[in-house]
């Protein structure tokens, strides 16, 4: 694969999934400096993940997939690029936290839907946010590289305990 | 329907909620901007860790060419034993980087696979740290002891300054060594033995779920 052909594919993933790598972030840090920290090594391993995609899998589930890994070996706390922080990340973070067009209510339910996902074990907040997605078992067990019957089992209780966080009920 | 109106909300609703919610996603996106920083920044971090492992490889070999030359030009040759220590830090210094390398995992791969490779990593971190003494203190220790040993026979009949001088310089190597010792067994137990701790957590809940298919 050659350079642009790989700048070509990170730019279009880009526009069309930057939606997705944004609520992997949310879902695992809190605060500006930690999902801006996320956010960019996100970003840089997806670039470098271009060439081992060979198309085996669809595109959302690649990004699903190299997202929650950087995620799941991302440390709180830990600022390595300091010096090397992408200023448009930040804008695009910043933007984020500022532009939704949903009303109150809904949002303020979906706030409170990220500080739950949050609290959950690593790989069952990953479970919990492909779920939400709309991915079906399938999908979540190739992108985390779960069984499916595992991922069944753990959506049970993952369902019951964030309607239990969000006070509703889980059927 | 919220959560605080009262009436039970159900998770179907709630995923509902979560797919029609915007979640703020900014739909101008700069995609070449964001492209250029990116690279950058990969370059960045490719380039400092090149310069660490650089500097430290630069820095034992100054060390070592620093002790030779004296130990030529002072015909002082208990400095070559400083000389050999440094090169033997810098030597192992090399091999372990380079089998690092070679053990690094890509993003992209199983799950399971990208966290025990960061596993390895970290527990590799802290067999360095806790053998720090075996290859980075001891290998240089013969050549000082040597050297102060050598020049406090040579200075015997100097005075006494002249040994309390060299008793002083003994004890603020040990000094240092103590510290470096300390301050990254110190390193392993704030950091790396609680991320070892949460990386073997999460390898051990989907070695779970293996044994749950």
């Amino acid at each position: 694969m050659t350079l642009d052909e790989q700048n070509a594919i990170f730019q279009r993933w880009i526009r069309s999934h930057l939606g997705l790598m944004v609520k992997v972030v949310r879902s695992f840090a809190d605060g500006a400096a930690d999902q801006d920290d996320l956010l960019q090594d996100i970003l840089v391993n997806l670039w470098s993940s271009i060439h081992n995609f060979r198309g085996a899998a669809k595109e959302t589930t690649w990004i699903y997939r190299v997202s929650i890994q950087t995620a799941m070996v991302w440390r709180r706390g830990e600022r390595r690029r300091e010096k090397h922080r992408s200023s448009y990340v930040q804008e695009v973070l910043a933007r984020q936290r500022l532009g939704t067009n949903s009303d109150g209510d809904d949002r303020e339910l979906i706030e409170q839907l990220y500080a739950a996902i949050r609290q959950l074990p690593k790989v069952d907040a990953s479970i919990a946010l492909l779920h939400l997605e709309g991915l079906a078992y399938r999908e979540i067990s190739e992108a985390l590289g779960l069984s499916e019957n595992y991922v069944g089992v753990k959506l049970s209780r993952i369902r019951s305990w964030l309607i239990e966080q969000l006070g509703g009920s889980s059927n | 329907m919220t959560i605080e109106q009262g009436e039970p909300m159900s998770f179907d609703d709630l995923k509902s909620k979560w797919l029609a919610h915007d979640h703020g996603i900014p739909l101008d996106i700069n995609a070449e901007l964001l492209l250029r920083e990116v690279r950058r920044n990969h370059r960045a971090l490719e380039l400092q860790l090149w310069q660490r492992d650089f500097g430290e490889v630069v820095a034992a070999a100054l060390i070592t060419a620093v002790f030779a030359t004296l130990a030529v030009s002072l015909h002082e040759w208990s400095l070559l034993l400083c000389a050999a220590g440094s090169l033997v830090v810098g030597c192992f210094f090399v091999v372990d980087r380079w089998r690092q390398r070679l053990r690094r995992s890509s993003f992209g791969d199983s799950l399971i696979s990208t966290i025990e490779a960061s596993l390895l990593e970290v527990e590799h971190q802290i067999w360095l740290l806790r053998n720090i003494l075996w290859w980075y203190l001891l290998p240089l220790v013969p050549g000082i002891v040597t050297f102060l040993a050598t020049t406090s026979w040579q200075a015997s009949g100097e005075g006494l300054a002249q040994q309390v001088i060299i008793v002083v310089v003994g004890f603020i190597c040990a000094a240092a060594f103590w510290s470096v010792y300390r301050i990254n067994q110190r390193e392993v137990k704030v950091t790396l033995e609680p991320r070892r701790i949460e990386l073997e957590e999460l390898r051990s809940r989907l070695d779970s779920s293996d044994r749950c298919s």
